[in-house]
């Protein structure tokens, strides 16, 4: 009887003392899946409430937190700072808008967790899509890269700050002569590009936090190359150490550190778009697949262009580092007609 | 009972704590953080959230291949799914296997061609499933002889339901990007 008692106590005190310890704010928290998929939905809300403009500017605001500052780094000379309810609102009601106008995409969505919350970087394409209903071509505008701070309210996930960087070009370098020609014929046959769709389906062996380091590991991809800030150390190690990428055909992370600083890149240059990052579950890891758009953010007044399209097929594997690329090959997009 | 007395001892120690974790328990349960997340999404979790997002991005992929003549986008909804494109004349409903599986199999498609480029999935629990949006921006890129060029864009309006099958649409509606200034008497909230 004294023994289960003792237990009793025992276990409800290690109970409260559990509850007491959660009680108080680690200094960096751990980041479950659901946290990483709710930043992520707020990342993907700003587009629609800073491009309609809605309820006067306010679904903008309030995707901030009360003390919340969102900075134009593009604006004037040295930037600019917005902070307050009003002037949030007020920032989303100027320019294009409209219930059904889209131009923020935002893409490479990379969270991390960081003391009192969390932090976050992506790209974003502004686009020119039916303005006005005139006919006027729709275009790129620009683009660039957000910085932030998120924290969890009482309200849930909102944007401690937020900063946006126009894409500029760092110094010039010359491309490797195989990455100036991504144009390769339509493959002769098919079944020779692997397909997940045409793979034995084998849900369930991915967890929620496997999808979303999977998709982490894609999200880094674009900045260890457009910005590259190590002589691409950062990019080789987002492969396994025996990893392979074509074209051109590129094995082990020396080499792919060399090709990654043969791109061109910047502290602030945003040119891979990713889209449409699909997963899928394999006996020994993971496949996937998604979309790039290589977009040229014109600079200094210039037209934005489309570089190139294609697609990234990948073979993701499970390290103690963490999943990595085990091969990863770049497809251009080729059609004969133009798609209506 | 030699012990009645460490007994009662441990018994008061045993109500005083469990007390203190009831008074705790609720206070975490009114963590308004924690009750708000589980209220949005009681019936979604994380998985859920995933496989709609993938659903969607699927569905871009299955649309510009036009997989299996087409029947790999129509298999991403339900049996009584539907797609409208209200840019199609006075707007058009698409509804079953084999009309849908032909939208997909019309102009250019194959594993080379990359032009509907989804961003910007939002996803809501509902009441019978999940609602979301999307933007789509549908690009020209690597048409021959053609430079690469922003064709148009919109959002896609989606109602999502899970079936033995996995998330399927129940519904999608395509709408075109427009600049336009909001009705005075309709303030339409964003999802």
């Amino acid at each position: 009887m004294r023994n289960a008692f003792a237990t009793a106590v025992l276990s409800v005190l290690l109970v409260w003392f559990s509850g007491t310890s959660a009680q108080q704010p680690s200094p960096t928290p751990v980041l479950t899946a659901l946290d990483y998929l709710e930043i992520e939905q707020l990342v993907y809300r700003y587009g629609y409430a800073l491009d309609t403009g809605a309820d006067n500017g306010f679904a903008y605001a309030d995707l901030y937190a009360d003390d919340a500052t969102f900075t134009g780094t593009n604006q004037g000379p040295s930037g600019r700072t917005y902070q307050g309810r009003e002037r949030l609102a007020a920032l989303a009601r100027g320019g294009k808008r409209g219930p059904n106008f889209m131009s923020h995409w935002v893409t490479n969505v990379v969270i991390e967790p960081a003391p009192g919350g969390a932090i976050g970087k992506t790209y974003v394409g502004i686009f020119d899509i039916g303005n006005g209903g005139n006919g006027a071509k729709s275009r790129v505008d620009h683009g660039g890269l957000y910085n932030d701070v998120y924290v969890k309210t009482p309200k849930g996930w909102r944007f401690k700050s937020r900063s946006f960087f126009e894409s500029t070009s760092g110094a010039p370098v010359q491309p490797p002569p195989a990455m100036l020609t991504p144009p390769r014929a339509l493959a002769a046959n098919p079944a020779q590009s692997p397909n997940p769709e045409s793979r034995t389906p084998n849900p369930g062996s991915l967890t929620a936090q496997d999808y979303i380091e999977i998709q982490q590991l894609v999200a880094r991809y674009p900045y260890a190359l457009d910005q590259n800030p190590d002589e691409g150390q950062s990019y080789a190690n987002l492969f396994t150490t025996d990893a392979v990428f074509r074209q051109p055909r590129t094995e082990g992370r020396q080499n792919l550190a060399k090709m990654a600083s043969g791109a061109p890149h910047g502290a602030k240059y945003a040119r891979h778009f990713l889209a449409n990052h699909v997963i899928e579950a394999t006996a020994d890891g993971a496949i996937g697949k998604q979309y790039l758009v290589a977009v040229d953010i014109g600079e200094s007044g210039q037209p934005s262009s489309i570089f190139l399209g294609g697609h990234y097929e990948d073979v993701y594997a499970k390290t103690a580092e963490g999943w990595r690329f085990k091969t990863r090959t770049f497809i251009a997009s080729v059609t004969g007609a133009e798609v209506k | 009972m030699t012990s009645g007395r460490p007994v009662t001892t441990a018994l008061g120690i045993a109500i005083l704590a469990m007390l203190a974790v009831t008074v705790l328990l609720p206070a975490q349960q009114r963590d308004p953080v924690t009750a708000r997340a589980s209220a949005a999404t009681s019936t979604l979790t994380s998985l859920d959230y995933i496989e709609i997002q993938q659903l969607v991005r699927k569905s871009a992929w299955a649309l510009d291949s036009g997989d299996n003549y087409g029947y790999a986008y129509a298999d991403l909804f339900t049996p009584d799914g539907t797609f409208a494109g209200t840019n199609q004349g006075e707007g058009r409903t698409i509804q079953g296997r084999d009309q849908l599986a032909t939208l997909a199999r019309g102009g250019a498609r194959g594993h080379t061609v990359q032009s509907h480029l989804t961003m910007n999935h939002v996803v809501k629990a509902s009441a019978d499933g999940a609602t979301g949006r999307a933007y789509v921006v549908v690009v020209d890129v690597g048409v021959v002889g053609k430079p690469n060029r922003v064709n148009h864009g919109g959002y896609y309006d989606d109602e999502y339901q899970k079936t033995l099958q996995g998330w399927r649409f129940k519904r999608r509606t395509y709408y075109e990007s427009k600049v336009d200034i909001w009705p005075e008497s309709s303030p339409r909230p964003v999802k």
